[in-house]
Formats: C-alpha cells, structure tokens, sequence
C-alpha cells in the first residue's frame, strides 16, 4: 500500500553535505504495523516526514495506493513525540478540531470527538485541558486527535520515548488492541527494541550514516498481542538479533 | 509557520533593505506630493542633520544629553542592582519593596518632573533624578529576577565548598545575574533617552530636547527631524554596544535571544 | 533554607506568619512611610511645596468630586486609550504577520530597528507643526509609541511558537486563514499581551509628554499650570490622579488577559 522507492536524503548546513538517509527501498502493506527500528541519528524520523510528506525527499519517491506523496494529507496521520496539542484548547476541543477543519458542525464535530475519546479511554477527562494532564494522557488525546482526520496510515514518531516505564508499557499494550480493531496501516518509529518487536508485524532495522535499511524481518508472533506475549520466549530470539545489529551500529559509529 | 516560498534571488538582506528603501522612497513622495512648508523631504533633512553635526554647537548638546542621561542611568543601575538583589536574597527586603515597585510601575513618573524641579531646581540635577527616577522600575524589575535565577543547585556547590558571602557574591550570584541585568540596561536605555529629552523640552538650555524645542519655535521641521535622526542612532548605538557586551560578557549562553 | 533553632523548638510564630503573609510586610512598610512623611509635615520640617499625605488626600477628593479632575482626565485617558488601542492593535496584527511569513518581515526589520530607538516624543514637535498641538497630533505620537512593544512581542511570540503546531494543522489541511487565527494567534496570544502591557505604559507616559508642550485640556497640562501658579494643592492632586490613571488601566489590562489567558490556570496540576 505504501511504496518508498529510493528515498534519499541530503542537507546542506553551511558548506558540508550532510547526507542523513538513504537511499530506502521498502513497501509496507495495507493493514499492516510496520516498526522501524533505530538508533538517534539514524534518519528514520526523516523517513516517517518525508512518508508523512512533511519534508521532501532529495531523491526517490513515496506513493501511497499508487498516488505520489506530495504534501501533507489527512490520509497519513502524524503523531509525535510531544503530544503537540493545543494548550488552550480542552481536551475534546482539540480532538474535535480537525473535524471543523473538514467542515463538520461544531455540536457534531463535539459528539465525534467524545466517542474518540472514549475509544482511548479518556472520556472522562473530555473538558480539562493539556495542562492538567499526565504525559501518558496527553499522548492518547494526540491520538485521538489523528484518528479524527479518519487516516488510513498512522505515522507515529517514538510517540511514547517521553513516557516512564510503567505509562510506556499499558501504553503499547493500548495501541496493539486499538489498531487490531482499526484495520489501519502502521508506521512506528521507536530506538526500543522490545517495543518494535512487541508491536510490530514486521520489524525493519536501520543503521545510521548515512541512514540505510539493514534488515526486514518478520515477527512471527501470535495476534492480538497482550501483556502475556511479552513472556514469549521468542522475543528473546529477536532482541538478540536486533540487539547484536545496533551494537555494531555503535561500534561503528563510536569509532568513526 | 512555513512562510510562502521565496525564490533565491529575493533572499535577504535584498528583501531588508527594499524595505528601507521603499519606506524612504514613500517618505520622499508623501513630501513632494503634500507639498507643505512644514514637511521636508529627505535631501532637506539629510542636509539638515550634515549641518548639525559639523556644528560643535550642536555637538555639545548631544553629550549634554549623553551625560546627564547616562549619569541618572548610572544612578538609577546601581540603585537598582543593590536593591533587585537584595530583595531577590531576602524575604524582609522583597515583601516590603517588591509590591511597591510593581505598584509604581505603571505610574507615570513625568508626572512627578514639577515636584522633582521644586526639589532639584530647573538645572541638570532635575533632570539626572527623573531619568535616575524612570530608569530604575525597569532595571529593579532584571536585577531582582537577576538574583532569583540563581540555580538552586549552584548555590549549593557553592556552599559545599565553603565558600564566603563575598566568594558566593562574585563567583556565583553575579554571573547568573548578568544576563538579567543587561536586558534590564537594554530596557531602559531607550527609556533613558525618552526621558532626557523630555525634560530638555523644559528648563534650561541644554541638550538635544531643547534642540528640538528651539527649532520648532522656528518652524524648522527638518531640524526637529534631525535631531530624532541623531537621538535614534544614539539609541541604535547603544542598544547594539549592549548586545555586544553581553555576547562577551555571557560567553556561556551562545545565540539566546534577549 | 534556615536550620531549626537548637533546642529543637523551631517556632518563629512571627517570622513564619510574615511569611505567609508579604501582603503585610508591604502594607506595614507603606504605612510606616506614609507615617514618616505626615509626621515630618506636622513637625513643619517640610519645605512648603510638600504636603502631607492629608492635605494632598483631602485636595484629590475636593477636586474630584468638583469635576475639575475628571473632565481633564476623561481628555488625557480618551487620547492615551486611543493610541493604544491604534498601535496596540496594528502592532499585535502586524507583528503577528511579521512572525508568519519571512519575507514580510524582512521588509519591516530594518525599518523597525532604526526607527524603534528613536524617542517618539522627539517627533512630537515636528507633528504639531504640521497638525498643530490637537489631539489628532497628541494620538498619533501615542500610537506610534505603543505600536513597538506590541509589534516586537507579536512578533517574538509568533516566532516561538512550537512548531509542530503548525504540522498538526498542515496534517490536518488547515487553510492558511484557519492557521491564522485558531493556531498561530492563540499560540502567541501570551507573548502579545505582555507588549500590550508595556504599550499601555508607554501610551500613558506618552500622554503625559505630549501635554508638557502647546496647549491642552489634559490632567499633564494642568499638572504643569498648577506648578507654574504655585498652586501646590492642585498639583498633587494631578499627580496622583494621572498615578490613579496608569493604575487602573494596567489593572484592567490584567484582568482582562487573565480572562484570555484562563486555560492558562488550569496548568501544572496533573491528574495521574
């Protein structure tokens, strides 16, 4: 469903080049939560923006459903690493916003946001504001806010790096039962290797300087994913696996 | 917000300086165009101000003013350092000063000028007091968060390592408050100048105010005008000095914005 | 911050309900002066030209209460609100505008950092010569006065703001209009109001500036008439009125961005 065809990125600071990804060739298909694991520095942000059409690429091309990437759109929901919500604005006014962008009623627009908010369970919390929110809640009414532009790919950048432990882990388990019953294409961006495998349906490393694909392998856990896959003595395989790949990462980088 | 694309040739500085450029040409058509005795156009006032500076007439009224407006800031920059840091120190200090101050500040304190001539007289002490006077809110306002900024934990190093009242003084609470304090000096340096030049509308014959009062009774606009030309390079001057100052007096906060 | 006194009693009722209260210690302070100065009147070791806190008191509420106050008031606060109502408002706009698109902005830049540090006050004889010494000369100082404080903290508050509020909004397919008004003027509205404030200072000295020269119906020229006939009394009473003045204004300007700003309350309490 989303081709990235050669995807490369340069940058000028000054006189150097700097050339931070690429080339990428790889394709994630419909339906499913591809993890794009990493060390800092890598490129994989830069790729998730330039998927999200936020950057541009200096070479190749990204399609979705056979249509080029050539901005932003609200068929490829961003969510961050901050949960970027709009501090004065409560809760169920935010997620309600990108519904009046599409030309919703506000009453409407009001009522869609409250059933989105109860899919992440903060109904409750629908008229406080970010303010008053943990880091937790607040990035679950950021997803909120992307599932209202009714996206068919969630692009997601390390959205819970900022978390505490505790918060990450409900957090993971959270979204793994969330996108099971939303059929949605999948982008997640992490440094964490248990994450990427927990989620993930596939796992696709890359290393970094410049930013290039070292492996694409298939998690070949059981659906739904629950608290008690995580004792799945396979993941141990896979977290050896990825684990020796990102340490020569850092080897190679640290000596460089 | 990602701004409308530019093409490469309309990068700055061309943009910037169209910009001057496109202002003084409107102020050059405004004047032509209203064709009024009182409206000079910009060969008028460039004229003007070559004169003014060639003169040593003119030339001393222009440090009359620096003087007398760089004493009251003088004044009103110790006073303020003495007492902002003290309060931001001291509990007592800061609740007895502190609502007071933030209480003053949006009183105009030209109202006051006639109370400080009866006290001081028509001559330059007057006017040093009321810019002393003005000056002081905005720089008490920096040096007290000055002083409060002080990170807790440097504090504590510094008593860990047992170091003095005076030692903790010069090594810790000054350097942090340094960069408080010259945005406090940039704040009020164009207050200074308002100030000063107010205060040479009236009283004696001094300074660039009373320039400018001279040559309207004249009716000579384009010396008024000069006169704002040689104040706003003053101004622009020693905004810039202070900048540069703090860039090297602040070496360890690279490329903050003040 | 202070060790517990040895013996293990750490009480200072005193200390401790001084510090729970400044709102005292200020008050007390306050009072203590104003005590001095009415002492020092009584003793007659004051110069004639200084009243005591009484006298002045009994003048303000005698001239208030005959009108004499308020009908120049009502001209020197119609002129110095409407000058910053003009340059607040054109100074918020502009420098909101200024912070969204760069070229607009470098086409003010320099124009703005050499005509900021020149004291408006100085064009205010230039004006009179064309417009004569009328409130529309008086306004238009005013305005151009409290036109950059505005400008520079829009502008500044635009340029901060995050970022990534503008990606959401792009994500979104925000028009560039909706962007305008219900993400970047929200987002800068903080930074806004805070040069509002120090415009509404500025537009209040000006107001007294402008009324040191020509003639005028304002409290500034009749301050400066009381001096010149010695009338003490009257004086004072101008003096605390213009304070009266600045006062208010500043007070209605925080009241009313407490009200703007009310979501700003609601932070730093986190639910779990």
């Amino acid at each position: 469903m989303i081709a990235i065809e050669g995807v490369g990125k340069t940058f000028r600071r000054g006189a150097q080049v700097v050339h931070a990804l690429g080339p990428v060739t790889l394709t994630v298909g419909r339906g499913e939560f591809l993890s794009v694991l990493g060390p800092s520095g890598c490129g994989k942000t830069t790729l998730l923006h330039i998927v999200g059409g936020f950057e541009t690429p200096s070479e190749g091309t990204v399609s979705v459903d056979g249509r080029g990437v050539t901005g932003p759109g609200r068929d490829r929901g961003m969510v961050f690493q901050e949960a970027t919500l709009m501090p004065w604005r409560t809760v169920l006014a935010n997620v309600a916003w990108p519904l009046e962008v599409a030309g919703s009623r506000k009453a409407q627009a009001r009522e869609r946001a409250r059933a989105l908010l109860a899919r992440v369970g903060l109904e409750r919390f629908a008229e406080a504001y970010p303010g008053e929110l943990s880091g937790g809640m607040r990035q679950r009414a950021a997803l909120a806010r992307t599932l209202a532009m009714e996206p068919s790919v969630l692009l997601m950048d390390e959205p819970f790096g900022a978390l505490d432990a505790q918060t990450r882990e409900v957090m993971q388990e959270e979204l793994t039962r969330l996108w099971q019953a939303s059929g949605l294409t999948v982008i997640f961006v992490t440094h964490d290797i248990g994450e990427a495998v927990f989620l993930g349906d596939r796992v696709v490393v890359m290393g970094a300087a410049p930013g290039q694909v070292l492996d694409d392998c298939r998690i070949e856990l059981p659906r739904p994913r629950t608290a008690q896959t995580k004792s799945d003595p396979r993941i141990l395989e896979y977290r050896a696996r990825f684990w020796e790949l990102l340490r020569q990462q850092g080897a190679r980088a640290g000596a460089s | 917000m990602p701004g409308f694309p530019m093409p490469e040739a309309l990068r700055p500085p061309w943009l910037k300086l169209a910009g001057v450029a496109l202002a003084l040409a409107l102020w050059q058509a405004g004047a032509m165009l209203a064709n009024h005795r009182m409206v000079p156009d910009l060969p008028a006032i460039g004229a003007h101000l070559l004169d003014d500076l060639a003169d040593p007439e003119f030339r001393s009224h222009v440090l009359s003013t620096l003087m007398h407006g760089l004493l009251g800031l003088a004044i009103a920059f110790t006073a303020a350092l003495v007492a902002g840091l003290a309060a931001a120190r001291h509990w007592l200090v800061d609740a007895a000063i502190h609502p007071l101050v933030t209480w003053c500040y949006p009183i105009p304190k030209l109202a006051l000028y006639p109370l400080v001539i009866l006290l001081l007289g028509l001559g330059w002490e007057s006017r040093v007091a009321q810019v002393a006077l003005e000056c002081f809110f905005p720089l008490f306002v920096q040096c007290h968060a000055g002083g409060r900024a002080v990170a807790r934990r440097m504090e504590w190093l510094a008593r860990n390592a047992q170091a003095g009242r005076w030692h903790r003084l010069r090594d810790v609470i000054l350097p942090s408050a340094l960069p408080f304090v010259l945005t406090g000096l940039r704040v009020a340096l164009p207050v200074m100048l308002i100030v000063t030049t107010v205060t040479e509308f009236i009283g004696d014959s001094q300074g660039l105010g009373h320039v400018i009062v001279r040559a309207a009774s004249y009716f000579d606009t384009a010396g008024v005008l000069s006169v704002a030309v040689v104040l706003g390079a003053l101004g622009f001057a020693g905004d810039r000095l202070i900048v540069l100052a703090r860039a090297r007096l602040v070496f360890w906060e690279r490329g903050v914005e003040l | 911050m202070r060790a517990a006194a040895p013996g293990g009693d750490d009480t200072r009722p005193l200390e401790d309900f001084l510090r729970a209260h400044p709102g005292v210690v200020s008050l007390a302070f306050v009072l203590g002066l104003l005590a001095l100065w009415e002492g020092a009147a009584a003793a007659r070791w004051l110069p004639t030209y200084i009243l005591a806190p009484t006298a002045i008191a009994r003048e303000f509420w005698v001239m208030t209460t005959d009108g004499g106050l308020l009908v120049p008031a009502a001209h020197s606060l119609r002129r110095a609100l409407a000058g910053f109502a003009i340059g607040g408002s054109l100074g918020v706009l502009l420098g909101l505008l200024a912070g969204a698109s760069k070229p607009f902005r470098d086409l003010f830049d320099l124009n703005q950092a050499f005509t900021h540090p020149v004291p408006k006050i100085a064009l205010f004889p230039a004006v009179a010569l064309v417009l004569g010494f009328t409130d529309s000369a008086r306004i238009l100082i005013i305005s151009v006065s409290a036109f950059y404080p505005a400008y520079l903290n829009a502008l500044n508050g635009a340029l901060g703001v995050n970022p990534r509020l503008f990606w959401v909004a792009r994500n979104a397919g925000a028009s560039k209009l909706r962007v305008f008004f219900q993400v970047l003027l929200p987002a800068s509205l903080p930074r806004a109001l805070v040069g509002l404030r120090i415009s509404l200072m500025v537009a209040f000295v000006l107001m007294v500036a402008t009324e040191v020269l020509g003639h005028s119906n304002g409290l500034g020229a009749q301050l400066m008439r009381a001096y010149r006939e010695g009338e003490y009394g009257a004086m004072y009473a101008g003096i605390v009125a213009v304070a009266a003045c600045g006062v208010l204004a500043n007070a209605a300007l925080q009241w009313a961005t407490r009200r703007l700003l009310a979501w700003q309350a609601h932070a730093g309490v986190p639910h779990a």
